[in-house]
């Protein structure tokens, strides 16, 4: 058996167990490296594959309870009238009221356009401009390769240029130095008691569709009962829907926190950076009952 | 309302794409049963079940458009879409898996060459396939998937090795790919019948 065959042998088995949920944190990154050496390799077979065999292990297809039923029809009804060419940009709710708060998104929708404009009028001054370059070439993030990773904070601080361990503070600081017309914009309270303290910034390439936030003085927070959550306010886009740009957690240590944003569409325009705390896992919509910071570019 | 059910073959996903309001309810007549069966062996709680269910119909209506019949059957890429929901959520890494495997990577691909299009056989190909695997194999695939158990979990319901539970899911699973895709080479013979 060559090399490659028995790789992709194991590739196929990890895969197996990453649909299934039980892939171990040392398999994933066996998983990713693997992942890596063959691109081509299609996990989506597999998924359809799974989902085949489930649907054949006899589950039958039981009706769902009246009041839920009417609840999909009903609000499924609504949404596409309202937003037939605008589909909600973040998928990844899990409350309960999860309809009626993208109701409350939709109603809200006036008071949501109002807001920019008033939180813009007490935009972030930018940032002073960036260190001259300290190499000249873009360095890509680890974060950013398109492989499987999760969205995690990492303390800043300096670390070896050749270490293959992420290290989002690096990689910000190599974005910064190749590319000095960055947005660059500080962060500011946003109303909750956890942002009270914060600054430090947010870095965005609109070229490469990256960046970098990075905290000082935001609360650390508890990750299986809330986590923080970036949302991105874009010019391009309805402002009822703000992108979601990745749930995350914060260590609250004294040197900072520095994490990557994980913008799930592209972003055309961005005009506010938003970081509100929600339940673990991150909300489809927030009800913005807890903004911890904010960040305006104009 | 009519019945609670619809088993017509009629596709229906590129009309909801295109925003159909009656597609949207047939959607959720002909598939909700289906959604709402897996959701209550993968969740913990009823309540929790009609919190997914809603998620996954979400995302189908989101991602409606990117269905292609020649890749598999409506049935299967709803199905795909609410395993994903309800794994994440059963492990508690909802956003992680998300990230981590993107819908077109699922669907967006090019398919074989196959004469797939007519093809909405997969659930039958499974069933065949399940038949003819071990009874106790049968089974581990069915807390698996149906009902969302972990290997720790199954080993102990089975009184198998863990690494034998991994085994029999991988090997069913890759089976049931080399069905599902041809020209797929299946590595798995049928050293697992015994």
């Amino acid at each position: 058996m060559s090399d490659s065959t028995r790789d992709l042998e194991r590739l196929s088995d990890l895969a197996v167990d990453r649909l299934l949920g039980t892939l171990s944190d040392e398999d994933a990154l066996e998983y990713r490296r693997l992942k890596g050496r063959y691109p081509d390799f299609d996990a989506g077979d597999l998924e359809r594959a799974a989902a085949a065999l489930h649907l054949a292990t006899g589950i039958g297809a039981e009706p769902m309870p009246a009041s839920l039923q009417r609840r999909l029809l009903d609000d499924g009804i609504e949404m596409f009238s309202v937003q037939r060419h605008e589909p909600p940009t973040a998928t990844h709710g899990t409350h309960r009221g999860r309809w009626q708060t993208m109701a409350g998104w939709l109603a809200a929708a006036a008071c949501l356009a109002a807001a920019i404009p008033t939180w813009l009028e007490r935009s972030s001054p930018p940032i002073a401009p960036p260190l001259p370059p300290l190499a000249q070439q873009t360095v890509k993030s680890t974060a950013d390769t398109g492989l499987p990773q999760p969205v995690a904070s990492v303390a800043s601080g300096a670390s070896g240029a050749t270490s293959a361990i992420p290290d989002p503070a690096r990689d910000r600081a190599n974005m910064l130095a190749a590319n000095p017309h960055l947005l660059q914009r500080a962060w500011r309270p946003g109303g909750d008691p956890a942002g009270l303290q914060v600054s430090g910034d947010i870095v965005w390439d609109p070229a490469s569709q990256s960046g970098y936030m990075r905290f000082v003085g935001l609360r650390r927070n508890e990750p299986n009962a809330e986590q923080y959550q970036l949302w991105i306010f874009d010019a391009t886009r309805d402002a009822r829907y703000p992108v979601d740009g990745g749930v995350f957690d914060v260590t609250g240590r004294k040197d900072g926190d520095v994490i990557p944003i994980k913008a799930k569409l592209p972003i055309g325009v961005p005009l506010m950076f938003a970081v509100t705390i929600e339940r673990r896992g991150g909300v489809v919509v927030s009800d913005r009952e807890r903004i911890a910071a904010i960040a305006n570019t104009t | 309302m009519g019945s609670l059910i619809d088993d017509s073959d009629e596709p229906l996903l590129p009309r909801v794409a295109a925003g159909e309001r009656l597609a949207v309810q047939r959607c959720i007549r002909r598939y909700g049963p289906i959604v709402w069966s897996i959701a209550r062996r993968l969740s913990p709680t009823p309540a929790d079940a009609e919190d997914a269910v809603q998620d996954i119909f979400l995302d189908i209506w989101r991602h409606a458009g990117r269905f292609d019949r020649k890749l598999g059957s409506e049935k299967v890429f709803v199905a795909v879409l609410a395993r994903r929901t309800l794994i994440d959520r059963l492990r508690g890494c909802k956003w992680r898996l998300r990230a981590e495997i993107p819908l077109d990577e699922t669907w967006e691909h090019e398919g074989p060459s196959t004469n797939r299009a007519e093809r909405e056989v997969e659930v039958d190909e499974a069933r065949q396939l399940l038949a003819r695997l071990p009874e106790l194999q049968q089974r581990v695939i069915a807390l698996s998937l149906a009902h969302g158990m972990s290997h720790a979990e199954i080993a102990s319901s089975t009184g198998l090795p863990v690494g034998t539970v991994k085994t029999m899911l991988r090997r069913g699973i890759a089976r049931m790919r080399a069905l599902v895709t041809p020209n797929t080479d299946c590595p798995i013979a049928d050293e697992d019948r015994a």
